[in-house]
């Protein structure tokens, strides 16, 4: 029984899996490391875009608008080789990723909840502040959980996106799934049986990962129903 | 450090990369207008085949990373099609199958917000039905298209850097070659970024200046 399965499978599948599995986990951590530092700063990045004192939103505009209209690619080529030239040490291509990765993450995060934000009405704040309401209070327990529960489409956009963005990577030499695929498939030179492989490995977990996102919308959306 | 010397040194390699970036993005997106309105019309079809075809390759391409598409039609696209094809032309194919996924969609919101009733009203007028379409229907859904048309074509010309992976002389790849041979990268990727930034940055402010006006307008 075992070995017709076996026998069914390509060749490379038996040798590699453990290689490609490895590679995927490492494409996961780095979508799970974009979204826990990525979607905390970019809170912070649209509270100040649209409350902070001019000297700090100018500069965290102008880095928002030069994140968003750069190829993420040319931001990780100039990240990794301009962290040299700043600390003075080689930085691994891990570091670099995660960097890059992390920021440009919190500019698009941050874009869809000060939409959100915007779209809330004038009134709230007004009457905050008339009932006595900190602002510490008013951001975080008023605007900022109703701005991102109504964002909550785009924000799965966006996680989406950074799913699919983690590939990019290999090209700064991160092992993550598609580079080792596509070492996979230089040694067993057989590029369509590795890279289709690999294709429907990126289709089952951004499947998996778009129906947990429809899920959690759904859940957040029911309990905050207003 | 940055070295603007370097640049104009470099300049032929660079200007010619620009071409190659804009002339690969402008191909694949207008493939992207055909391939997705193709799309679009499988969608929309009756026959339940076409229809599920079309809407697996919608969400098949909504999960799929680029990077990946693109090798894959550099590295098995000529062994599948028993031709051998130049890295450029590999991308323009990848980049097109990608934004058609996009612009499908868009189509689709464009369609599904027709005013069919609009469309009845304007032939009780007696307008013809070219007419109606020309001048009724066809402003209004262009209109609320064009924001996420500039936006996909933003996205297509921000993929076209990955060509650089599979070798297609782009901008980003000129930019790596520089980097390489004068142990300079600062200075090119500054560059690349920069000129991303003046192309991309007006287009996106269009965009996000037009959707405005259509939700005021909507509203």
């Amino acid at each position: 029984m075992f070995s017709i399965l076996t026998d069914l499978l390509p060749d490379f599948l038996l040798r590699y899996w453990p290689a490609l599995v490895s590679g995927a986990l490492v494409s996961l951590k780095f979508l799970a490391w974009a979204i826990a530092i990525g979607f905390p700063a970019g809170m912070g990045i649209a509270v100040i875009q649209l409350n902070g004192p001019a000297l700090l939103r100018l500069p965290v505009i102008a880095l928002v608008e030069m994140v968003r209209n750069t190829p993420l690619l040319v931001q990780l080529w100039w990240i990794h080789f301009a962290i040299p030239i700043l600390f003075g040490a080689r930085s691994s291509p891990e570091v670099s990723a995660a960097i890059g990765l992390a920021l440009s993450s919190a500019c698009y995060f941050s874009e869809n909840i000060r939409g959100g934000l915007l779209a809330l009405p004038e009134g709230q704040r007004e009457a905050a502040t008339g009932l006595g309401i900190g602002r510490w209070c008013l951001w975080t327990r008023i605007l900022l959980p109703q701005a991102i529960i109504d964002t909550l489409p785009a924000s799965a956009n966006t996680v989406l996106s950074f799913f699919k963005a983690t590939s990019i990577l290999s090209v700064i030499a991160v092992p993550e799934l598609m580079m080792t695929a596509m070492r996979i498939s230089s040694r067993t030179a057989d590029p369509i049986g590795v890279l289709t492989t690999m294709t429907l490995i990126y289709a089952v977990l951004g499947g998996g990962i778009a129906f947990a996102l429809r899920r959690l919308e759904a859940a957040l959306m029911l309990r905050s129903r207003r | 450090m940055l070295d603007i010397s370097l640049i104009l040194d470099a300049w032929p390699e660079l200007a010619r990369g620009i071409a190659t970036t804009l002339a690969v993005t402008a191909a694949s997106f207008l493939g992207a207008l055909l391939l997705g309105l193709l799309l679009t019309i499988g969608r929309l079809s009756r026959r339940k085949s076409l229809q599920r075809g079309c809407e697996g390759y919608v969400a098949l391409f909504r999960v799929v990373p680029e990077l990946g598409v693109i090798f894959w039609s550099y590295y098995c696209l000529p062994l599948l099609v028993g031709l051998s094809l130049s890295e450029i032309t590999c991308g323009i194919i990848a980049l097109t199958v990608i934004a058609a996924a996009y612009v499908s969609e868009i189509y689709r919101a464009g369609y599904n917000a027709l005013p069919i009733g609009q469309f009845e009203a304007a032939k009780a007028i007696g307008l013809k039905e070219w007419h109606a379409w020309r001048l009724v229907l066809a402003p209004q859904i262009l209109r609320r298209m064009t924001p996420s048309l500039i936006n996909c074509g933003i996205d297509t010309l921000k993929n076209s850097t990955l060509l650089a992976a599979i070798g297609a002389t782009e901008l980003a790849y000129e930019a790596y070659q520089i980097g390489n041979t004068t142990y300079n990268y600062l200075t090119p990727f500054s560059f690349v970024a920069f000129v991303f930034f003046i192309v991309i940055f007006p287009l996106s402010l269009i965009a996000r200046r037009r959707e405005t006006r259509l939700q005021a307008r909507l509203r």
